[in-house]
């Protein structure tokens, strides 16, 4: 603490502290927002809620300002936190698809937010991975779009590499079923 | 697959990298206040978190009774109290723990239930058919075993937690009783009468069979994915354990040295993450060291019994057979052997016990009922 930092006085060193903190994480934020968006979004399909979940995820990593010196481990934090929001969610979208189908008879299920520009195919396959059970699908956006290997998805899901290895092969085998026509380049 | 892997690579990058956030500037600025608000609300929160916290460990702190053991885990508070008794299908037999609710194998009725565990009702029947005995939840499935019928259903359970599709598997013997465990991404099925485990591919669902369970009766899986079974030889019960989850290779058998007894019925064997549990038609309980020999045991009662372990403690439900259908639950520590509390009494021929984060879950085969149970200091 230098000579001009003692004679502004404590309340002056904490409004500093407090704008160079502020500063630090906006900083944190402007690196991490849009990947995480990106990589929420994917497995939501739904961009104002891929939004709120990694807003909600960099919220909780970064409140407490000792969890940040560890800058080297945000990645795997945020994108940790970022996918427990996700898979949370879609649980929590599932039990209220079940009770709105017993309220609802027949009401269309919400379809994802896609560009309307979006190749046929990778619509489909998209859609495809959007129906997989939350682990699967987590698994395999971390596999093929964040082109994580086995053993960082097994940390990001908190599981072991037999279970993320297992859950690709469950959700491959459920997409070559559901993508037939996509995958042998027929029309759907 | 290669033309799988492609298209899920290229398909999810094209979403991805198309995708741009609406406004990341206000976001940045709702982030950074909404951050302020936060820490503000936490230094506040935490004082008074830590306020109650002091309070309740003034509040909870146990008297010096040398019997009570009475760890942070709440099961092992001294007296057990039924809090809730379900109504479920009939005969019910069964029991395990999953994710999203308790499920019940109905013996009487060829159904399988799935209790809520916060309402405390039945949430889901599903119908299986048949006879179906015994339950075992793995990560995606429920898994039912059926003796009469030879046959292991396979429930598919949905992502919202409840059940979705069945797929029922045979298990190529005549009539046998079917003991089953899940563990090590697989579901394993001891035929008592041939005394063979299978094990069934939890993804596959292909079926390996390994005859070295030597009149295995009983199986249980154990933290590292190895099953354990209960079986027979030269006239005395024996403990084998299959290497590493796999029925193709064996390690040493384990023989108990005549101190388990020499009947093959109605016993149940539980690991634990230090020792093996055994309870026996004789009313005993015994626990063993996984090399071997007996190192602790105690007189229980009853004539028929199930067994569980959960973080450290062992659960047995006793029942004598009587008209009235009276039992017992106890509870052992599996680090000491020690008996834990005072074991409760209970009625209506308690059968089968569970035991996970959500409390204790016994089946009564003759109330047609499900009793949840949580333990108290007074």
């Amino acid at each position: 603490v230098g000579a001009h930092a003692l004679a502004e006085g404590p309340l002056g060193l904490m409004e500093r502290s407090e704008h160079a903190r502020d500063e630090a994480v906006a900083a944190l934020f402007d690196a991490h927002y849009a990947p995480l968006c990106r990589l929420a979004y994917v497995i939501l399909g739904d961009a104002a809620v891929a939004e709120e979940m990694v807003m909600e995820a960099l919220l909780k990593t970064f409140s407490g300002w000792w969890r940040i010196r560890d800058l080297d481990a945000a990645d795997a934090y945020l994108r940790r936190a970022v996918i427990n929001l996700c898979r949370s969610r879609i649980r929590r979208r599932a039990i209220e698809a079940r009770v709105n189908a017993t309220v609802h008879h027949g009401e269309q299920r919400r379809r994802p937010d896609w560009d309307p520009e979006m190749h046929e195919t990778k619509r489909i396959v998209w859609e495809a991975v959007l129906k997989l059970p939350e682990r699967q699908r987590a698994a395999v956006v971390l596999r093929y779009f964040e082109d994580l290997p086995e053993a960082q998805i097994a940390d990001v899901l908190e599981c072991s590499i037999g279970t993320v290895k297992s859950q690709l092969s469950k959700a491959r085998a459920k997409l070559e079923k559901t993508l037939g026509p996509a995958l042998t380049g027929g029309e759907r | 697959m290669r033309d799988l892997d492609r298209l899920l690579r290229d398909s999810l990058k094209s979403v991805g990298d198309a995708f741009a956030p609406s406004d990341p500037a206000a976001a940045r600025q709702r982030y950074v206040e909404r951050r302020r608000r936060r820490l503000f609300t936490m230094s506040f929160g935490s004082a008074a978190a830590a306020a109650t916290a002091i309070a309740l460990i003034v509040y909870l702190t146990p008297a010096s009774d040398p019997d009570v053991r009475r760890p942070a885990l709440d099961v092992t508070s001294r007296f057990l109290t039924v809090t809730e008794s379900i109504p479920v299908g009939d005969a019910p037999s069964g029991i395990d723990i999953g994710e999203a609710g308790v499920w019940v194998a109905n013996s009487g009725d060829g159904t399988v239930m799935r209790i809520n565990q916060t309402f405390n009702e039945v949430a889901e029947t599903v119908d299986v058919g048949g006879e179906p005995d015994d339950v075992a939840v793995g990560e995606d499935a429920l898994w039912v075993a059926d003796p009469n019928r030879s046959v292991v259903t396979k429930v598919e359970i949905s992502e919202a937690g409840g059940a979705a599709e069945q797929t029922e598997i045979e298990v190529p013997l005549p009539q046998q009783h079917l003991d089953i465990a899940f563990g090590g991404d697989a579901v394993w099925v001891v035929a008592a009468t041939e005394g063979i485990l299978y094990r069934i591919d939890a993804d596959t669902d292909a079926i390996d069979r390994w005859d070295g369970a030597r009149l295995a009766s009983d199986v249980s899986v154990d933290g590292d994915g190895v099953p354990w079974t209960l079986g027979r030889h030269q006239g005395r019960r024996i403990i084998t354990p299959s290497a590493e989850a796999n029925v193709t290779s064996s390690r040493v058998i384990t023989d108990a040295s005549g101190d388990l007894g020499t009947t093959r019925a109605n016993a149940d064997l539980a690991a634990g993450a230090e020792h093996l549990w055994v309870s026996l038609n004789t009313g005993r309980v015994l626990m063993l060291d996984p090399g071997g020999p007996v190192v602790a045991q105690h007189d229980v009662g009853g004539s028929y019994t199930g067994i569980s372990v959960y973080r450290g403690l062992v659960w047995a439900v006793t029942g004598s057979g009587d008209d009235q259908g009276s039992g017992m639950l106890t509870r052992f520590e599996d680090g000491t052997g020690d008996r834990v509390g005072a074991p409760l009494p209970l009625t209506g021929r308690p059968f089968d016990v569970a035991v996970g984060r959500t409390g204790i879950w016994v089946t009564h085969n003759s109330s047609d009922s499900v009793s949840r149970l949580r333990a108290t200091s007074d």
